[in-house]
């Protein structure tokens, strides 16, 4: 049976049902949750016991590490006593792959993701095949953090693109808003675990939502913004963050879009395999060449090169904008270098 | 006293006195409680300096990008005597250098302010003699800073800044004399079970993502290709595995023996809160003990580990 009109596309799930419907979807298929590690949450593959941190807004790392990992193999070789090699490409898994826990802000970085591995002339494989298992359960965020400004940069904290379910906590429980096809097939097994939302608790979710409200600024006009930037080369701003920045790659790391990475062959000449890991244009190493000259070999070409791509080049491209405000970057980085004040600084006056 | 307002004005003089072509300072950062480092090379920009107990960063790492020039720079007294290893290594010159010296209050631990008073803002906080006062929303917090000291920072016996072109007035706020509790700390693990404290590092360092913030910030981590990008040989690769992390690790602690100043940065700076004093605490009480030297205290001692000696008793071979 599918459910597909509004008022049977609105479930509840007690918190403590939470544990048990996990371990069951997480039967058929891999379902990764935002996990607390150390003082930041991230995302994790599921297993039965795992603490799971639905609190934290955003998680301390970005969900891309579902679709991107931080390091992934991408063959094994090994040379048998014929001396011939054989390579092993390793298997994907076909079933689905929920993210579960995921907030709005990384779900347009995902949209942004897309658009480096999958539209530009060769789709990348790994990626390829994660995000076409992907089903995304997202959240609402009821508290966003002070460094959050998504609703700047094209989502919200109760924006739902990117989702096929929503969740919304409320008392000791969970809405489920199912919002399309994929969502609806994905909970119709579990649905024992759920009761259906009656109308008190609709108007209650709808309270909370009209409560919860992030007004850091306008939207930003991105065209502009691209203009201001590539136009302010020179600008003596960018010698300003290059004299604080400490060329580390937290960054980028904690950007749910930033998506550089770099190969690397590990092992010898009898076995081994190829890596990719995640690199950072905010090394010094990123772009030094075998000559051994650097084109940003100075730390003001670094510092330009994060904002010129992703508020230039991007836009440039006609691809998303870099940045969908989510504000960790703002939050982790040591020297307070600030994305925000970059854009207040390139933006037109009452934009 | 030094305010704010001396402090602008204090640096401004020296600055044009002395025809420097800059000053290193800390400005006023946008996040709470981090002020953001900068070169402060126009008399009219003076204005934008600050110092509180959040000024934790070492600014002696940003003078390996203003060699040859004449630079003014803050120093508290982790930062005069990482000034002074960089001399003795032959990074900086002495004399390009105009050392301002700020008698350290001890530096205040953001994350653990920040935990205990989510959403605290710099506006929030401020500094009077030993005491810390926190106006949250028409009530005010008063804390002992020394409670909110870094480790790194309680234990230090040297804040005070020495040999330098101007020591400015003691600040208005302060904190006790520094206590073994970083030694005491690192003498509880170092008494460990093997296993037990192999099991406390794996953990910790499970968390580290080698965003390299920690060597990023340290004035000692200046090579030009650092082993951690070395592609021939590759020591190790950028993959955030155990082996990696570990390596990493480890050999960055091992090049620090006889420098490290124990300033605290790469703690601080560490995204993962991985407590890396536990690894540079143990190193310099090592080099205390074996070698009786403390690095960055004066330019002559030659530094243990990278000196030799026909007549180095080598206890330690056989
Ligand atoms: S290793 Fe850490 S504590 Fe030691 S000098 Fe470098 S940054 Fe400071
Ligand atoms: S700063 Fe922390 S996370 Fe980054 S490399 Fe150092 S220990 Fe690892």
């Amino acid at each position: 049976m599918t459910r597909t009109n509004t008022s049977d596309s609105l479930w509840i799930l007690p918190a403590d049902a939470l544990p048990a419907f996990l371990s069951a979807l997480a039967e058929n298929g891999e379902l990764w949750v935002p996990v607390p590690v150390g003082e930041g949450a991230r995302f994790l593959p599921y297993r039965e016991g795992l603490p799971i941190d639905l609190t934290q807004t955003p998680p301390a790392h970005p969900a891309k590490s579902i679709l991107f990992p931080h390091s992934e193999v991408l063959f094994t070789y090994h040379r048998g006593d014929d001396g011939i090699p054989a390579l092993t490409v390793p298997e994907f898994d076909s079933r689905f792959l929920v993210a579960f826990g995921v907030r709005s802000c990384d779900l347009h970085a995902i949209n942004a993701l897309d658009a480096i591995f999958l539209k530009r002339s060769v789709p990348d494989t790994g990626y390829q095949q994660r995000r076409e298992r992907l089903r995304v359960i997202g959240i609402a965020c009821l508290s966003p953090a002070a460094t959050c400004f998504c609703d700047r940069m094209g989502g919200g904290p109760f924006d739902t693109t990117g989702m096929d379910v929503q969740i919304v906590p409320f008392e000791e429980s969970y809405l489920f808003r199912i919002l399309t096809e994929g969502g609806n097939q994905l909970l119709n097994p579990y649905l024992d675990y759920f009761q259906a939302a009656d109308e008190g608790a609709i108007r209650k979710i709808a309270a909370l939502e009209e409560g919860t409200s992030l007004q850091t600024g306008q939207p930003v006009d991105f065209e502009d913004l691209s203009q201001a930037i590539k136009t302010h080369n020179d600008d003596p701003y960018w010698e300003d963050l290059a004299n604080a920045c400490l060329g580390c790659g937290i960054c980028t790391f904690v950007c749910p879009v930033c998506s550089c990475f770099t190969l690397v062959d590990e092992g010898t000449p009898r076995a081994g395999r190829r890596v990719r890991a995640w690199d950072a244009c905010m090394f010094s190493t990123f772009t030094k060449e075998a000559s051994g000259h650097n084109p940003r070999g100075a730390e003001v070409a670094r510092v330009k090169q994060r904002f010129f791509h992703k508020f230039y080049y991007c836009i440039e491209n006609e691809e998303p904008p870099g940045c969908v405000g989510c504000g960790r970057c703002v939050a982790q980085c040591p020297t307070s270098i600030d994305i925000r004040e970059v854009i207040r600084h390139y933006q037109r006056e009452g934009t | 006293m030094t305010d704010k307002v001396s402090l602008a004005r204090t640096l401004q003089e020296v600055f044009q006195r002395e025809g420097l072509d800059g000053v290193i300072g800390y400005a006023a950062g946008t996040t709470p409680l981090r002020p953001r480092p900068t070169v402060v090379t126009k008399p009219e920009a003076f204005d934008s300096l600050v110092f509180d107990g959040f000024c934790v960063q070492n600014l002696a790492n940003y003078l390996h990008r203003h060699r040859g020039k004449r630079m003014g720079i803050l120093v508290k007294g982790c930062d005069r005597r990482a000034v002074r290893v960089l001399v003795q290594e032959k990074q900086i010159a002495r004399e390009d250098l105009y050392l301002i010296g700020i008698p350290c209050p001890g530096m205040l631990n953001r994350s653990q302010l920040l935990e205990e008073y989510p959403g605290l803002q710099g506006d929030q906080v401020a500094e009077e003699g030993d005491t810390l006062y926190l106006e949250l929303s028409g009530n005010r917090v008063t804390l002992s800073r020394v409670d909110y000291l870094l480790p790194t920072c309680r234990a230090c016996r040297h804040r005070v800044p020495d040999d330098v072109d101007l020591l400015l007035d003691p600040l208005p706020f302060t904190s006790p004399e520094a206590d073994g509790s970083l030694a005491d700390e690192v003498k509880s693990i170092a008494e460990m079970e093997g296993e037990e404290r192999a099991g406390l590092f794996r953990e910790e360092l499970s968390r580290c993502i080698l965003c390299y913030a920690c060597r990023n910030v340290c004035p000692f981590c200046y090579c030009e290709t650092c082993f951690t990008d070395s592609l021939q040989p590759a020591w190790m690769t950028p993959a955030p595995e155990p082996d990696n992390i570990f390596f990493y690790h480890v050999n960055r602690m091992m090049h620090m023996a006889g420098r490290c100043v124990t300033c605290g940065s790469c703690e601080w700076a560490c995204p993962e809160h991985i407590q890396l004093r536990l690894l540079y605490g143990k190193l310099v009480a090592d080099v205390e003990e074996l070698f009786a030297y403390e690095p960055g205290l004066d330019e002559t001692t030659p530094q243990p580990l990278s000196h030799f000696s026909e007549h180095d008793p080598d206890e330690h071979i056989g």
